[in-house]
């Protein structure tokens, strides 16, 4: 009996170490809602990079290759605007770059600008309140980029404006057969992350799975506002009183906020999220975030990749010719 | 390569099977751990085994040459000719940035221009541990109280033994130097016991440590925001967190070390039932305490001829201690506190009695008196580690002052589930203090242990991979 409790135990020990490989590190979790679409799975084991730098570059495929993202972006946001509308909300869309001391999606960023005026869609810049400060006054850097507690009253200052400008604004579209959740967040979770970037925060999200303090009420009796966007907007490494929303929340006690961002969602997530949970919570504005990075993120192995919408992205021609370019960077 | 690792058990496992494969054969058996200890060490960069290696070489030929024979002063020009070259690998790498940041501080506060360069240097794991063994071994070999060792491979073996390398026990050359040259024996009994000293140890680390670590890493970066209550509980976390971080290693260092036949110093002895300080001091990290003692409290005279000589060396060791465990002004800070603490100990002696017998002697539980003790120590000892978890002194300021704010009286709004585990490792180590009655299931009927060793075991298990990896909080020490 000795021995087999003394094998037993190399044994357990063996396994045990073995299960050291699994240790991960966590942010505030990519798309929590995994995919098991294999094809989809497939496609993102046989092209797993995503454009950046290079598709900017100063050659034909470059410029084919973003002009038809610019063109897919476009159709998402108009199908966003159109979306929203539906729910009797205003859309109000945020540029919240992440980039800090580099400038790659100037003409992205411009783009974006350019179609939400023209198709009447409300646009502030949010990202021109850190022109000329460093970035390391307003993000985590050089830990990380995302914004730090100073950077999060930055923006929390530009969207107060949002918030006051539309304070009397609502909806006049009830939604019945409510579903449990509003947001894609785990619901209930309170934990300590650190993304392994040694910048410890708390985590909390509300019984909808939504970044946030407290649940929304079954019954509306104040002004919602619905804040999606990507990880610029989720906040990691800042506790949720010092995130974006956290802040605003703090400052108008009148206002319900909620916090629905989620790292690497994109705009089809923002459109695909709105419509199955979060315009249930009936807002009256919605709030959503992008940057010109977005545009880049439309391309098919970022969409494999990252995406909540449960399908195979296929490459374009276009894409599939650009694929290289990247693997060689 | 940390012991709860994939490529540890590997490498273990290959090292356990050759080294028993060559049984009876000391030297051979010393090859290959040397071969092993500088593979495990390079494993974390190459270089480190260049300084272990030469740390090694000045100490083999330091304790040779005092020796050699000769006059007094001739042996002890060689001593600190020794002492010199060894202390300096941990002077120049570890400490230089320190000095030079202390006296560019100093120069601009008087009004000075001048400021020294910093240098960006590669500080080897463990090396103030082999540089403080090494030490101790070329004075043992001084004071005749051992012999110099003959055989290279023996004592390179000994330096390098990769168990006690990166967070010790610090070697006795006196103890563990010996066992090198002995033949070595493996029983199923100390493999049993070798085995429960490995499962326990990684249940403190793995369980205990990692689960408490996350918590005090988030308290500690983002005290200014929190409550005080909660900054109450997070030094309390960090005091269970570093106990159990440090002991679990210690134990699984002792456990790895008796599956090659060797017994290493027992480095901790349930330090938190200790009444004072002083028991708390003699109870905790033990291999550190008996080399200050020996190498340079008894040096300074010791309790001396007066209370205020030995206030004196008191304070001296415990501020070296300090300085030991980092370089910057909070572990000096630290340091000083833990003997400051002794002092009145030593100065109204008539006030305080030696706890000499171990707490609870004949009873399963402590009395009064005791609990009132050992919280007081507890807490004295706790507060004190403010310095040492803040990363300077600015920051450990700032943490007290916010701590002993009107928020310290607000119940905390935080999960402390953790201290379930800190339950469990308080049950364990009650169960094995050095008193009777004795508990410890190691003695238990082999159903119950069997039952209690699968419960750590699954504990372990679940909790594998959901911490972020951590190193041992000793390690950079």
């Amino acid at each position: 009996m000795n021995k087999i409790l003394f094998i037993s135990f190399m044994m357990s020990l063996t396994f045990l170490s073995a299960c050291t490989k699994t240790g991960f590190v966590e942010v505030a979790a990519g798309n929590p809602l995994k995919s098991e679409n294999k094809a989809r799975t497939g496609l993102s084991e046989q092209f797993p990079n995503s454009p950046r730098d290079e598709a900017f570059a100063d050659n034909d495929n470059a410029r084919k290759l973003v002009s038809e993202l610019k063109g897919r972006y476009k159709a998402h946001l108009l199908d966003l605007q159109r979306t929203v509308k539906a729910s009797g909300a205003k859309l109000v869309l945020v540029n919240l770059t992440a980039e800090y001391g580099s400038r790659t999606y100037v003409d992205t960023e411009k783009f974006i600008a350019d179609i939400s005026r023209e198709n009447g869609i409300e646009y502030v810049n949010a990202s021109e309140k850190f022109k000329g400060l460093a970035p390391e006054t307003f993000t985590q850097m050089p830990k990380d980029g995302h914004l730090s507690k100073k950077g999060a009253e930055i923006v929390s200052g530009v969207l107060e404006g949002v918030l006051l400008q539309h304070k009397d604004y609502r909806s006049n579209v009830g939604q019945t057969n409510k579903p449990a959740l509003f947001g894609d967040e785990k619901p209930k979770r309170d934990e300590i992350l650190d993304g392994g970037k040694d910048l410890p925060y708390r985590l909390k999200t509300n019984a909808q799975g939504l970044r946030m303090d407290f649940d929304i009420p079954g019954e509306k009796t104040k002004q919602r506002v619905l804040v999606m966007g990507d990880s610029q907007m989720n906040c990691p490494f800042l506790d949720n009183q010092f995130t974006i929303t956290g802040l605003l929340q703090a400052k108008f006690a009148e206002i319900e906020i909620a916090n629905a961002a989620i790292v690497g969602y994109s705009l089809d997530d923002q459109i695909s999220l709105f419509n199955e949970r979060a315009k249930f919570m009936e807002p009256d504005i919605v709030i959503v975030q992008t940057n010109g990075g977005d545009v880049l993120d439309q391309y098919f192995s970022h969409r494999n990749k990252y995406s909540r919408v449960d399908k195979a992205y296929e490459p374009s021609e276009t894409e599939k010719e650009f694929y290289p370019a990247i693997t060689s960077r | 390569m940390v012991f709860n690792s994939l490529e540890f058990a590997v490498f273990f496992s290959l090292v356990f099977s050759g080294y028993w494969l060559i049984n009876s054969r000391s030297g051979w058996q010393n090859a290959l751990l040397l071969l092993a200890n500088y593979a495990f060490y390079s494993w974390w960069d190459w270089r480190f085994a260049l300084i272990l290696a030469g740390v090694t070489t000045v100490s083999f030929a330091a304790g040779r040459l005092i020796a050699g024979g000769g006059s007094r002063s001739v042996r002890k020009t060689w001593l600190v000719v020794g002492i010199v070259l060894i202390s300096s690998s941990l002077l120049v790498l570890k400490y230089y940035n320190f000095f030079v940041e202390s006296i560019n501080s100093s120069a601009k506060f008087l009004g000075h221009e001048f400021q020294l360069d910093l240098i960006r240097l590669l500080l080897p794991i463990g090396l103030s541990y082999y540089v403080f063994s090494t030490i101790g071994y070329i004075v043992d070999v001084y004071r005749e109280e051992r012999d110099a060792e003959k055989n290279p491979l023996t004592f390179f073996a000994y330096v390098s033994f990769f168990p006690h390398l990166l967070s010790g026990p610090i070697g006795q050359s006196t103890r563990l130097l010996p066992q090198f040259s002995q033949p070595r024996r493996l029983t199923l009994n100390t493999a049993k016991s070798a085995a429960g000293d490995i499962v326990l140890g990684l249940f403190k680390k793995v369980v205990v440590a990692d689960s408490l670590g996350k918590n005090v890493n988030y308290i500690f970066a983002n005290h200014g925001d929190l409550p005080g209550s909660l900054l109450f509980l997070g030094l309390v976390m960090f005091s269970f967190q570093i106990y159990a971080d440090f002991s679990g290693y210690s134990q699984m260092a002792q456990g790895f070390a008796r599956l090659l036949g060797f017994e290493l110093m027992e480095n901790f002895r349930e330090p938190y039932f200790s009444r004072s300080v002083g028991e708390f001091w003699r109870r905790w990290h033990r291999s550190l305490s008996a080399w200050l003692k020996e190498y340079i409290y008894l040096p300074l005279g010791g309790r001396g001829q007066s209370h205020l000589v030995h206030s004196r060396n008191i304070l001296i060791v415990f501020t070296f201690s300090g300085l030991w465990h980092g370089a910057s002004w909070n572990f000096v800070m630290w340091g000083m506190l833990n003997g400051i603490y002794l002092l009145p100990a030593v100065l109204l002696p008539q006030f305080f009695s030696r706890h000499g017998a171990a707490v609870a002697e004949g009873r399963w539980l402590p009395n009064f008196k005791e609990t009132a003790q050992i919280l007081l120590t507890f807490l004295l000892i706790t507060f004190s580690r403010v310095f040492f978890r803040s990363p300077d002194l600015t920051s450990a300021i700032a943490y007290l002052d916010r701590l002993f704010s009107a928020s310290l009286f607000v119940s905390p709004d935080f999960d402390l589930s953790c201290f379930y585990w800190v339950g469990a490792l308080l049950a364990l180590e009650w169960m094995r203090r050095d008193a009777a009655p004795k508990l410890e299931f190691r003695r238990w009927h082999l159903v119950p242990r069997f039952v209690a060793y699968i419960g750590i075991i699954a504990a372990i298990a679940a909790s594998f991979g959901t911490q972020p990896s951590r190193d041992y909080l000793y390690f950079k020490f």
